[in-house]
């Protein structure tokens, strides 16, 4: 009877664990649902298209961005990905997602040039560590950053991600990412037309 | 007396749903303690000994086989551009030969910073590649189908203390940190290595799949590994 008792309470002990205990361990709100590890759509979330309709206007405001794609045929000339982040990774349990990152990947390349948002200084550059976090009392996350623009010129550029932070609802910054090739294809499979 | 041992299942069944559930949560990252040819990893590096997604860096995305060791894994790096070193990680792997699980810490090898001209930005941002090699007790695994073989994490580390946009175009603006791309890094890696040794692309189903940003940090990988044979 003793062993039954104390079996009982391990798979209560358990269960605790496996629906409280393992998601705030794996820095899961839980409040929030568990994000797909696949996405099916383009989206991290499929059933953010309101919100993707939303960030698109913002990005496509740009004049860059708007003379970059113009000609261009989306599933044929480009593709495009939307992702929501935080931040900083420290922050990931403790706010909404509110910068949105569209990856744009382009085949042809792209060359032009125009005027592209930037960063122009973050507070917290220079405060990562050895293991590319922050430290999560760092207060460099609570100053603001600089934002600006930059005359820029596109040359054969297979991508670029353009940042958007939903809490100004702007576009703050356009960068080259090192793409690989597997994504860029990985991209057009799932998501070509 | 003879004891019936069916008690025992519904702690059992606890335990494993236990280890399970923590690899389906936190963002995309698909925590896993893979079965590998009789050994056993966790298919990412992490910043802690703790086997969390919480605490997970890097995806697991190269394996160096054939009479590979760390020793000399670290070797070749050096002799093809990569003479330092960074800061340590940890890898949670279990070696058959032994029967022993162990936590590996490996600071890794890092190429010469270098400079890459961001035309969005008009400015030159600094980049290193960075991958971090791990085997039992420092040294190895072994398995009948690898060998003697080393598992390894790749990353960028951009605009990162010591290799920013001031040391590349002087100035004041260290430019924005960013950390991740471990495909890109990887396909450099084994595109160099194919020189001189036999490379397969894509190779094992390391199951990290997923291109995602977090933060500062973008995941990049197409969930197998590329193999490096390193042979004879």
């Amino acid at each position: 009877m003793k062993r039954y008792a104390l079996s009982l309470a391990i798979l209560v002990v358990g269960l605790f664990w496996v629906s409280v205990g393992a998601p705030v361990w794996g820095g899961q709100s839980l409040l929030e649902r568990s994000k797909p590890v696949q996405p099916s759509s383009p989206t991290a979330t499929p059933d953010s298209r309101e919100k993707d309709a939303k960030v698109m206007a913002i990005v496509l405001q740009n004049k860059t961005i708007e003379g970059m794609l113009a000609g261009r045929v989306e599933g044929r000339d480009y593709w495009i990905r939307i992702g929501y982040t935080f931040e900083h990774a420290e922050s990931v349990s403790t706010e909404e997602n509110p910068i949105a990152m569209v990856h744009f990947y382009f085949d042809p390349p792209v060359s032009y040039a125009g005027e592209f948002p930037v960063i122009v200084s973050d507070p917290c550059s220079g405060h990562y560590g050895e293991d590319e976090r922050l430290d999560p009392d760092d207060p460099c996350m609570k100053e603001p950053k600089e934002y600006g623009s930059a005359l820029g010129a596109l040359v054969d550029a297979q991508g670029i991600v353009a940042q958007v932070d939903l809490r100004r609802g702007e576009l703050v910054e356009v960068f080259q990412p090192p793409v690989a090739v597997e994504e860029m294809q990985d991209i057009r499979r799932r998501y070509g037309q | 007396m003879r004891r019936n041992p069916l008690w025992l299942l519904p702690a059992a069944a606890a335990v494993a749903a236990a280890l399970l559930v923590p690899a389906l949560v936190y963002g995309g990252i698909n925590l896993q303690y893979l079965s590998v040819y009789g050994d056993y990893w966790h298919n990412y590096d992490f910043r802690t000994t703790t086997p969390a997604v919480a605490a997970a860096d890097w995806p697991v995305t190269m394996v160096w086989g054939c009479n590979a060791n760390v020793t000399r894994v670290d070797n070749y790096l050096k002799a093809i551009g990569y003479p330092d070193s960074g800061g340590a990680m940890y890898a949670h792997v279990y070696e058959s030969l032994y029967g022993r699980e162990w936590w590996d810490s490996d600071g890794g090898r890092q190429n010469t910073c270098y400079c890459v001209w961001n035309s969005a930005q008009s400015a030159y941002d600094g980049y290193k590649r960075h991958t971090r090699l791990y085997g039992y007790s420092g040294a190895y695994l072994y398995n009948t189908t690898w060998g003697y073989y080393v598992i390894a994490t790749t990353h960028y580390d951009i605009n990162h203390a010591g290799c920013d946009r001031k040391k590349c175009q002087g100035g004041s603006v260290a430019g924005t940190e960013r950390f991740g791309w471990s495909e890109s890094v990887e396909n450099t890696i084994r595109s160099r290595a194919s020189s001189d040794y036999t490379v397969r692309d894509p190779d094992y189903n390391a199951q990290n799949y997923g291109y995602f940003d977090m933060g500062a940090n973008y995941h990049q990988s197409d969930g197998r590994t590329a193999y490096v044979c390193m042979s004879p």
